[in-house]
């Protein structure tokens, strides 16, 4: 789905690359988590799966798209679509249902067609109901739902989220967190940009930035088995894997695994 | 304190008048203003008066909504009665000084009130019976043949609605300023009109640098949601004329015609 080799950006103006040869490849289907801390360069990674930057050097490839390729930019941005962090800077029409239809106008597709998409989309997130409503009224955690189906009505395989969740109230948090997993379930490629590890644990894979590279790439489970490069990353274990790791104990992702885990040795004891 | 004036001053409703083109009614609106401007005497006046009324039935939008809308401007209407109250020549009824009345200038003065309250009505009744949506549709339909003297319609309509969508926002943001800087010990309340201009600053400042932080993210948000100006757009909302508005337009043309007429 998208693969990047040796992925290398530099900044106008920057005296240091904010990536510095990034490899990786997100298959059709997968749910990855990217995660750093600030200025790692994970929004900046997430802004080349979409072709709103170009690599300086190296490449990045999407469903055999060089984003490179100037003629093709409108075929990946359909492709891939992208949420942004800021729910009310990117809705753009003060009606949800014309803000849905805004990406399938750009794409110039037929009026009843458009129409078709916008409601489907809607009812993929679950805001139909609200297709009529002013956009500015909604929650945080709905404008977040409206913007991922903005993209959804551009019938994209590949999801990418910049920080969805980092200016949401826990329950608006859990609405979109949920939106993504039945999107995940539908097939889709999802990639999360976050800080929020217990975020990162839905995920299947976790890739860890840290100034510009890969720091570790894995599943939940590896990644934070190895405390030490999360440290030097930046980044805290959630939690109950932090209390896992203190007691000398095997990883656990949830509270009810951890239970499991505690009470079997505390029957042996 | 103006969170809902997002949809403008749009009332919904289900009626003949909402449903119509929103371009025949952008037409049809200034055929009759330019009817109201045109118009000479009272019978014409009594004539568009009892046409707009009709109008303002059949959009079913409470009376009460209209005269609000008069009420910022009663002071204007007032004065322009006076100044013709006094200025027509003829037949003296009443004189003191350099001031006189004339009958001429009671009509006068009565048609001129009832030309400024028809114009008023009409126009809002253009905006109470379409969304702001439609309405931008509209515009930039009727700009459309404008693009031959290469004037921008879809741009200009595209930041119609873009304006419409971040007015709301804008006006919390700055409710929230006001508050962090009042929080802060500034006085918005107090002391002369400089004082209290001067006190807006604070304000005003980091409400731009914000709107100009927000317009950079929305840039990037409608790039990445493939936007690349209006050309080979299409729209959702298809707009069509129906047998209803050509009865309309017919029936507006008719009324000016005989008015032009007599």
């Amino acid at each position: 789905m998208i693969i990047t080799e040796n992925l290398t950006y530099k900044y106008e103006g920057a005296s240091v690359e904010a990536l510095k040869g990034v490899s990786l490849h997100i298959k059709k289907g997968e749910f990855v988590a990217i995660l750093g801390h600030n200025g790692s360069g994970k929004s900046t990674l997430a802004k080349h799966f979409n072709a709103l930057l170009t690599p300086t050097d190296g490449k990045c490839v999407v469903d055999g798209i060089d984003t490179a390729e100037e003629s093709r930019v409108f075929d990946v941005r359909s492709n891939v679509g992208m949420v942004f962090q800021n729910p009310d800077n990117q809705i753009v029409s003060s009606v949800v249902e014309e803000d849905v239809a805004f990406a399938p106008e750009n794409l110039g597709v037929p009026p009843e067609e458009i129409r078709r998409r916008v409601d489907d989309a809607l009812d993929v997130v679950g805001m139909r109901e609200y297709a009529k409503h002013a956009s500015h009224l909604l929650s945080g955690g709905q404008k977040q739902r409206v913007a991922i189906a903005g993209v959804l009505a551009m019938q994209p395989s590949c999801i990418v989220l910049d920080e969805p969740t980092a200016m949401l109230d826990p329950r608006g948090r859990k609405s979109v967190l949920n939106t993504l997993e039945s999107l995940h379930k539908r097939g889709f490629t999802i990639v999360i940009i976050t800080h929020n590890m217990h975020e990162a644990t839905l995920a299947e894979r976790i890739i860890i930035m840290n100034s510009g590279e890969i720091a570790m790439s894995g599943t939940p489970r590896e990644v934070y088995a190895r405390t030490e490069v999360l440290t030097r990353a930046g980044l805290e274990l959630p939690q109950i894997a932090q209390l896992m790791s203190n007691l000398g104990k095997q990883v656990a992702l949830t509270v009810d695994e951890a239970a499991a885990i505690l009470q079997k040795e505390g029957c042996r004891a | 304190m103006l969170r809902d004036i997002t949809l403008g001053q749009y009332f919904p409703r289900e009626s003949v008048i909402h449903r119509m083109d929103p371009r025949m009614k952008i037409a049809l609106m200034t055929a009759m203003i330019s009817a109201c401007l045109i118009a000479q005497n009272a019978v014409e006046y009594a004539i568009l008066s009892g046409f707009v009324l009709a109008v303002v039935l059949l959009a079913r939008v409470p009376i009460s909504l209209y005269l609000k809308t008069l009420k910022p401007l009663a002071f204007f209407i007032v004065f322009t009665c006076i100044i013709n109250l006094f200025s027509a020549d003829g037949e003296i009824l009443a004189q003191w000084w350099i001031f006189r009345i004339t009958r001429e200038g009671i009509t006068l003065a009565g048609l001129m009130m009832i030309r400024v309250i028809l114009l008023v009505f009409i126009s809002s009744l253009l905006t109470y019976t379409t969304s702001p949506i439609q309405l931008t549709n509209g515009l930039e339909s009727l700009m459309r043949p404008l693009k031959w003297v290469r004037f921008p319609s879809h741009d200009v309509a595209m930041m119609m609605t873009i304006a419409l969508r971040f007015i709301p926002t804008l006006i919390e943001e700055a409710d929230k300023i006001i508050k962090a800087q009042s929080a802060r010990g500034i006085d918005f309340q107090s002391g002369g009109l400089i004082k209290r201009i001067k006190a807006l600053v604070p304000v005003l400042i980091p409400l731009f640098v914000s709107a100009f932080h927000r317009a950079d993210e929305l840039a990037v948000a409608m790039e990445s949601r493939c936007y690349r100006g209006g050309e080979g757009r299409t729209s959702m909302i298809r707009l069509r004329v129906r047998a209803a508005d050509w009865l309309a337009a017919t029936v507006c043309v008719a009324l000016i015609t005989g008015l032009v007429m007599i």
